[in-house]
């Protein structure tokens, strides 16, 4: 499993991917209750208001994201984050992340 | 004797080439995925080890060249462990809050270029008595895996189980002393011969530990 997502708050900079697996994380958590919401994503994340629509926009043109009738996740984006969750289970055993 | 042994280090040479190589695409993979600059050192450092163990290889299907195989085997090894230790290094450093560049890979691998472009262009008798240069990277390379084990270990210790990584790298560390033995007396055939079997083992026990991890996560 990946790190905590509040663990940005203690000044260590994440990666695109990991915004992404952050993100992707929120949103599919929102998805088992009434749905996503970009503010409570925002929340979730910790990232300003412009920069998340800004990597909601391109998450929405690589297919992992739907932005129309509600912002929703897609099977790509649920795939990438078993993908991203398999990798970083695999570096953490080599003490890499 | 010398036909036997001769063609077991020759196709375990090839054998460790093929695990290093399987290391550095895996691992590879995961730096596509995770995308951290730092990662890169790890795909990079097990295909600079794959190259020299071809190399070593090389020394026994072409005896030829035997004097530049061999050379290109040892300054490999060495930046191929250098390389997997900077990983854990710049792994550290990234928790620290900075961000690291490609640059500094480039860096080092231009450097590394450089030493065996050197290597090659000279000839061996313009270069450092083997056996001593032989000697002195293997005791480099012992600090560099002792870095990744206690950099592995930092980073696993809430794990109470011993870390497959951390055998795996133990292996190699016991294939560098065994290598240094060999290096200061060349008496020590056993030495020699147990370095190739125990870097098998270990390349192949960390193998087989990142596909069965990739499968079961």
């Amino acid at each position: 499993m990946a790190m905590g997502r509040g663990e940005s708050k203690a000044g260590r900079r994440r990666e695109r991917s990991r915004i992404f697996y952050d993100i992707l994380q929120s949103i599919i958590d929102q998805e088992s209750g009434d749905g996503a919401k970009i503010t409570r994503v925002q929340n979730e994340v910790n990232l300003p208001s412009d920069r998340l629509r800004e990597h909601l926009r391109e998450m929405g043109e690589l297919g992992l994201v739907r932005l129309e009738r509600g912002l929703a996740s897609t099977e790509k984006g649920r795939a990438y984050v078993r993908e991203y969750e398999r990798i970083t289970h695999v570096l953490k055993q080599f003490g890499l992340l | 004797m010398y036909s036997l042994t001769a063609e077991f280090y020759f196709f375990g040479a090839f054998f460790s080439a093929g695990l290093a190589f399987s290391i550095a695409y895996l691992m590879l993979a995961s730096f596509r995925t995770v995308r951290s600059q730092y990662l890169l050192g790890f795909p990079i450092g097990f295909t600079l080890l794959g190259f020299a163990y071809v190399f070593y290889g090389l020394a026994y299907l072409m005896p030829f060249l035997e004097d530049n195989s061999t050379w290109f085997y040892l300054l490999l090894d060495a930046y191929g462990f250098a390389f997997l230790a900077f990983t854990y290094f710049f792994g550290r450093a990234s928790q620290a809050s900075t961000r690291i560049g490609p640059e500094r890979w480039y860096l080092l691998l231009t450097a590394s270029a450089g030493v065996v472009a050197v290597a090659v262009v000279l000839s061996a008798s313009l270069l450092p008595e083997f056996r001593a240069v032989d000697g002195f990277l293997r005791v480099a390379n012992l600090i560099f895996i002792g870095y990744m084990i206690y950099s592995l270990n930092r980073a696993l210790k809430a794990e109470a189980e011993l870390s497959t990584v951390v055998l795996g790298f133990t292996f190699l560390a016991i294939e560098q002393y065994s290598l240094l033995l060999w290096a200061l007396d060349r008496a020590f055939e056993w030495a020699f011969l147990f370095a190739h079997l125990i870097r098998m083992t270990g390349l192949a026990i960390l193998v087989a530990f990142i596909i069965k991890e990739f499968r079961r996560a």
